[in-house]
């Protein structure tokens, strides 16, 4: 798939993901993963983005095997943000949907 | 490629960030690495799975919105603002922990205060042998000296000892908890990134970062899609904070450095009179903190306007 597509919509994933459950960055990446297929080392910067913008907040828990799990949890402004996300991407396809409909139809 | 070479290669790439940004970052990668390996990845395929170094490194920047204003002027106002910061967001970290939170975290001073304690046992024996050694010589007023220093040195072992344990435990107990963010490395969040320059803007400020020079002549290239208009405004305001600084902060300055070297003379003086070196540190840090407030307060009175006019 364009991976411009992809870009445009992976924040709107990993906010999806997230927002049913505190996540850890493998975990999701694994979830994101199996939804659009992208380069796994492009969602942790996504991720420090969304935390900076204060979208989500982190939290770490030790886990008795492998390293310590480094959790993200979605804030109130991350779901804002998400529902204004998931609108807009509705809002989006329909229109480029209906458009793409109208045009073959003339064809 | 290793885990070392790729840890090296992405370290480097990533040189404009700021030391805590970048440890977080290569953190992620380095669990996630682990976290393949468990899975039954070996290291290498792991680390090719990140793609490109060189666009992974990009896709970091942009993430990061870096700003080459900021990153750039790594001069002293920049070192002293993240001062102010780091002393701001450890008390509004202090202020935000709740009562079972502090409970916890004074129980654990203690500790650290006994781990202190017990490490300066051996220092303090070993300190305590060399002494009763220089008195067996029979030098007089020589060996009192010698056996003085030699208190003096085995004090300051376990001051170094003691201030590294407080530092490290106030650094993993309050502040990992939520870790701050720098507010200085990141750009306003209104600001769009431009991804098409940040390879160009990228080797800049990796030059000025090895040659450490302010890179005066190239801040007009990034002042040039500014307006004049703003670009003399800033050019006054920051003359007018190099004379309150001048003005104001160097006598501060200079006042801490000479009652630093006062303390040094006093201590030595205190150390032959046979005072302990607790007390007098209690002292300093007493001094410590009061030249430390007043430098900190100076600086908010200078710099303080000049975040609302940035944001």
């Amino acid at each position: 798939m364009n991976t411009q597509f992809k870009k445009g919509v992976l924040e709107l994933i990993v906010l999806l993901v997230i927002s049913k459950e505190d996540k850890y960055g493998y975990q999701l990446v694994n979830e994101v993963g199996r939804i659009v297929d992208v380069n796994e080392g492009t969602i942790y910067p996504l991720l420090k983005r969304l935390t900076n913008d204060k979208y989500c907040e982190t939290y770490l828990e030790q886990s008795a095997e492998g390293p310590a799990r480094k959790y993200y949890k979605i804030t109130t402004a991350g779901r804002i943000y998400l529902e204004v996300l998931t609108k807009e991407w509705l809002e989006f396809t329909q229109i480029v949907n209906n458009f793409i409909k109208e045009m073959q139809k003339n064809d | 490629m290793t885990r070392e070479e790729f840890f090296a290669k992405l370290n480097a790439r990533l040189s404009v960030l700021n030391e805590q940004e970048r440890k977080d970052i290569i953190e992620e990668y380095q669990s996630h690495i682990e976290f393949k390996i468990q899975d039954g990845k070996t290291e290498a395929q792991a680390i090719s799975d990140f793609g490109d170094i060189d666009a992974l490194a990009d896709e970091i920047l942009e993430a990061y919105h870096i700003d080459n204003n900021v990153t750039k002027q790594k001069n002293l106002e920049y070192y002293i603002k993240s001062c102010v910061g780091f002393v701001n967001d450890v008390t509004e970290r202090i202020l935000s922990l709740s009562v079972s939170d502090i409970a916890k975290i004074i129980v654990e001073f203690f500790v650290v205060l006994l781990a202190i304690w017990l490490l300066s046992i051996p220092v303090d024996m070993v300190s305590g042998s060399i002494q009763n050694t220089i008195y067996g010589f029979h030098f007089g007023g020589v060996s009192n000296m010698l056996a003085g220093i030699v208190n003096l040195f085995a004090e300051l072992i376990n001051l170094a000892v003691a201030f590294l344990i407080i530092y490290s435990f106030i650094k993993t107990r309050v502040m990992t908890r939520n870790p701050v963010m720098p507010k200085y490395s990141q750009k306003n969040k209104a600001d769009s990134f431009n991804a098409g320059n940040c390879e160009a803007e990228f080797s800049e400020a990796n030059f000025d970062v090895h040659t450490g020079k302010p890179l005066k002549s190239k801040k007009t290239i990034a002042d040039v899609g500014k307006s004049s208009g703003d670009f003399i405004v800033r050019m006054i305001a920051a003359i007018l904070k190099i004379c309150l600084f001048v003005i104001v902060w160097l006598p501060a300055v200079g006042c801490t450095i000479g009652l630093i070297v006062a303390s040094v003379l006093l201590v030595l003086l205190m150390v032959t009179q046979g005072i302990g070196l607790w007390s007098i540190c209690l002292i300093c840090i007493g001094c410590g903190i009061i030249s430390l407030g007043t430098a900190v307060w100076m600086t908010e009175i200078i710099f303080g306007g000049k975040n609302k006019n940035e944001a």
